[in-house]
């Protein structure tokens, strides 16, 4: 019934509205039997008084009325507060988040994206600068050119030195087992009697190999690159096809610090190098890092802002909503630990936006010397810390579950369970397809995460799940992301309860509890 | 050697270092007989008198709309130069309260501000990696806005602080979170020297502050997370002089004392220390019991001209003036009607030793004065 009200009413008035929100404040003008003729706008204040916009003299009180109290409170509408002058809003607690400021005409609103290293937090960020920003300028692409230049120096390096480790346990194993049975070099598969095995690497790239793998050492890589890039570069193009590199790279999933880019940038290696080599989009995407010094990255942007629920609102206006403008502020995490001081910087985020790469499950990772753990456990501990941070005590999180792709692919190979966090998933069986497990499981991490966050806080996390190099699904995560926005500021008014299936993210806009179900 | 046998002898190695540094410790400890205070009590040495008229606040700077982070004096002139979160950089006349110049900075996230010696120029770094130069005598472009006249990039972390070499615009010194501290070239915006990083002798968590010896601008000290203090020469980036050790938590601050033979830190287990560089000795702990709840943080300090004074800024607010011969706590600057109503983010001291500004989370910087028949001290 209250559906069938809020249509009517809706599409023929409007109302302005700074404490509550404006579907029952126009209910209840209603009920008080104020004159609200077309196209005017009021102003409802606190305390009840009413004034037509820009008249500046007040004409009533809505609570004035017996009927107009006993109304709101049999259809649970705004009730006058005990205190109508309120608490006098104490000019000394300069808390960023103390006066609805994101309510103001204009303001920016800010999101914060974040995640551990290698979730996707740069991809994500890189996709929203193509969408809603003015793309990449020659100085930026310019930019993204030497970091993929030099990032490619990087991946060689940790293949080279992965490859001497392997060499070194292959033949030490090698060693003992001719040690232990006396068997004739002949027999022994892939060494032959001078001390070689799959590993061994073409004898005159040793030098190359050495000189690399101490300038990485003593971290003076940059010194180097990506300035000599084009000197080095047929070299580096006959290493990565070395046989003893590529037995290397079969087994990668034991080079942790390799990420799953480096060969489609390795397989390149001559045009990359090449002076006239301009990044494609896709190189763009697929380069780690947004700029060279990691430092923090920003763009504004507005979005068209057209939502179901403010399309109902915009009927009859004449004039166009005024368009909110958005920050996307992407830092990398490589910097965050406990007791962290500049996260304070970003007490004023209208939204931190956490992005969680669900194909780590089964990947391990070592946070500078301390010791190496899951790397989804290393992403639920960052989570935690951000969530129970101080600064954003009040703001609302949107999980990002990103690398679904990645993730659809590994699920059947590899069981979820590989993660200690998630021991207790119990698959329905038979799942007939990728498809099936892949979203069991999707869904499952989700509920891990809502429970942790709700543990914490006791509030709803919105979670989404994203492919990082699919454009469409980031537009559809920010899409998401103004909508969660849109709910947080109305959950104090919040008549339509949002049960637990909204705060899901489903591409039917239907679902969405302000639309009715026809 | 194989890698098992290289990791057996590093095991063995990282052992023999702690133990030898326990026993160091353990030596300093016996040696350490007495502090600045209990020296300077059996000399019969009373505390500064103060009274809240001998330092008063005269100037507020109001400006900025965001949380002031970092404040820097000219060493002549009076100027002040303040980075807040509001994204900018305002440059004040302290005597006139008038604000000089209106600085938008490209990155928001500033974390640090700096005057260089002439005055000419400011330098600013935060979230973004980066330290940034202005020139306060160029034009200003088509929006306004003064143009940055140098980017000083490498640093793999941001930038918390940074400082002018004394008596020269060239050379400039920033502390990042990538744990390394970094001597530039403004003219070639290069890297003349790096101190710390990845597999040198530095500090081993984000630095958070610099401070530049006055009297011989080749050392300079720095203070980090690790809760250690370290000594540095230009001249030998590859290794620090000195660790100093005592903290238990992140030092936030550090500040040569005017001889240029001790210097000051402050830190978050709410202590400021005094540290010898020639001894190498803890000469005092500075610390007010406050209850059980929260430990205040020292966010910043300065010393007065002679010394004798240590201001102290902290997180809940107050600012307290500490006798550092007798470790005394004579003036607390955050006492009702004078404070700021925010945590104070940073402090310091004109050159001529005569007024000291503080800058605060509730966004306004406040000059402070010797009142009366005070003198500077």
């Amino acid at each position: 019934m209250l559906g069938t009200i809020f249509s009517y009413f809706v599409s023929v008035h409007t109302i302005l509205y700074n404490d509550f929100g404006s579907t029952f404040t126009l209910i209840l003008f209603q009920l008080a039997k104020v004159q609200c003729p077309r196209d005017t706008h009021f102003w409802l204040y606190d305390d009840g008084s009413y004034e037509e916009e820009g008249q500046n003299n007040i004409k009533g009180k809505i609570w004035e009325k017996a009927f107009t109290r006993f109304c709101c409170s049999l259809f649970s509408l705004p009730v006058p507060p005990a205190n109508p002058h309120g608490l006098q809003e104490d000019p000394t607690t300069f808390s960023g988040r103390s006066v609805p400021e994101y309510l103001e005409q204009g303001r920016v609103q800010k999101l914060l994206l974040f995640g551990l290293e290698g979730s996707g937090t740069s991809t994500i960020f890189k996709q929203a600068k193509l969408l809603y920003g003015n793309g990449f300028s020659q100085e930026e692409l310019q930019n993204i050119k030497l970091m993929i230049q030099s990032n490619m120096y990087k991946y060689l390096s940790v293949l080279l030195e992965g490859r001497e480790r392997f060499e070194e346990e292959a033949l030490s194993e090698l060693r003992t087992t001719n040690f232990d049975t006396e068997v004739s070099a002949s027999d022994q598969i892939g060494v032959d009697g001078n001390n070689q095995c799959i590993y061994s690497i073409n004898q005159r790239f040793k030098p190359f190999s050495d000189w690399l793998l101490d300038i990485m050492a003593m971290g003076d890589l940059d010194a180097f690159f990506p300035a000599a890039t084009r000197e080095y570069a047929p070299i580096v193009d006959e290493i990565w096809k070395d046989p003893a590199i590529q037995e290397t790279y079969k087994r990668s999933e034991e080079l942790h610090l390799l990420p799953d880019v480096a060969k489609y940038f390795l397989d390149q290696a001559v045009e990359i190098s090449s002076n006239e080599y301009e990044p494609l989009e896709k190189d763009i995407l697929y380069a780690e890092g947004v700029t060279q010094s990691n430092g923090l990255a920003c763009i504004e942007f507005s979005f068209d802002d057209r939502s179901p629920m403010s399309e109902i609102y915009n009927e009859n206006y004449e004039c166009p909503p005024s368009l909110t403008k958005y920050q996307l502020i992407r830092i990398n995490s490589k910097g965050l630990h406990d007791g962290c001081k500049w996260l304070e910087m970003f007490e004023d985020v209208r939204a931190v936006i956490f992005c969680v790469a669900l194909s780590d499950y089964d990947e391990m990772w070592c946070r500078g010397t301390g010791p190496i753990c899951n790397k989804m456990v290393a992403s639920r501990e960052m989570f935690e810390s951000l969530v129970r941070h101080p600064s954003f005590r009040d703001t609302p999180f949107v999980l990002l579950l990103n690398k679904y792709d990645a993730f659809e692919d590994k699920i059947n190979r590899v069981p979820l369970s590989t993660c200690d966090w998630f021991s207790d998933f119990r698959p329905v069986k038979p799942h007939h397809n990728n498809h099936a497990l892949a979203q069991q499981a999707y869904y499952y991490v989700a509920v891990k995460f809502k429970e942790l966050y709700s543990s914490i806080c006791g509030r709803k996390l919105f979670v989404s799940q994203t492919r990082g190099r699919e454009r469409a699904s980031i537009d559809d995560a920010f899409k998401y992301v103004r909508e969660v926005l849109k709910w947080d500021e109305e959950k104090d008014d919040n008549i339509y309860e949002i049960n637990g299936d909204d705060s899901f993210y489903s591409t039917e806009m239907s679902s969405s509890p302000f639309i009715r179900q026809e | 050697m194989s890698v098992p046998e290289l990791k057996e002898r590093h095991a063995a190695a990282t052992e023999t270092v702690n133990n030898l540094r326990e026993r160091l410790r353990q030596r300093r400890n016996e040696l350490l007989d007495t502090d600045v205070a209990g020296y300077a009590r059996s000399q019969g040495r009373s505390p500064v008198t103060f009274g809240p008229t001998d330092l008063v606040c005269c100037r507020i700077l109001q400006g900025h709309t965001g949380k002031v982070y970092s404040l820097d004096w000219t060493p002549e002139r009076n100027r002040i130069v303040s980075a807040s979160q509001d994204g900018r950089l305002i440059v004040w006349n302290a005597l006139t309260s008038q604000k000089t110049h209106a600085i938008k900075l490209p990155c928001a996230w500033v974390m640090t501000c700096a005057f260089s010696p002439t005055g000419q120029s400011v330098a600013c770094g935060g979230l973004d990696s980066m330290c940034s130069i202005f020139n306060l005598n160029s034009l200003t472009d088509r929006d306004g806005n003064l143009p940055v006249s140098k980017t000083l990039s490498g640093h793999k972390g941001y930038v918390s602080c940074c400082q002018y070499v004394p008596n020269e615009d060239i050379h400039i010194i920033t502390s990042s979170g990538d744990q390394t501290c970094v001597l530039w070239d403004i003219t070639t915006g290069l890297r003349t020297s790096i101190f710390g990083g990845e597999f040198q002798s530095g500090h081993t968590a984000d630095v958070l502050s610099v401070s530049i010896n006055a009297s011989d601008s080749r050392t300079f000290v720095s203070g980090s997370c690790d809760a250690t203090a370290r000594l540095w020469d230009t001249r030998a980036a590859s290794r620090a002089v000195r660790t100093f050790h005592g903290h238990e938590g992140d030092v936030n601050t550090v500040k040569f004392f005017p001889d240029g033979n001790r210097f000051g830190t402050g830190s978050d287990d709410g202590t400021c220390r005094l540290f010898d560089i020639r001894t190498g000795h803890q000469l005092q702990v500075y610390h007010q019991q406050h209850g059980d709840n929260e430990v205040p943080h020292v966010t910043s300090i300065a010393f007065s001209i002679s010394g004798r004074l240590l201001f102290a800024g902290y997180s809940n607010g107050n600012c307290y003036v500490w006798d550092t011969l007798l470790a005394k706590v004579v003036l607390n600057l955050g006492s009702p009607q004078n404070s700021h109503e925010g945590r104070i983010s940073c402090l310091g001291l004109s050159a001529d030793g005569s007024a000291l500004c503080t800058g605060s989370w509730d966004t306004n910087l406040k000059i402070w004065a010797f009142g009366g028949n005070r003198r500077v001290i």
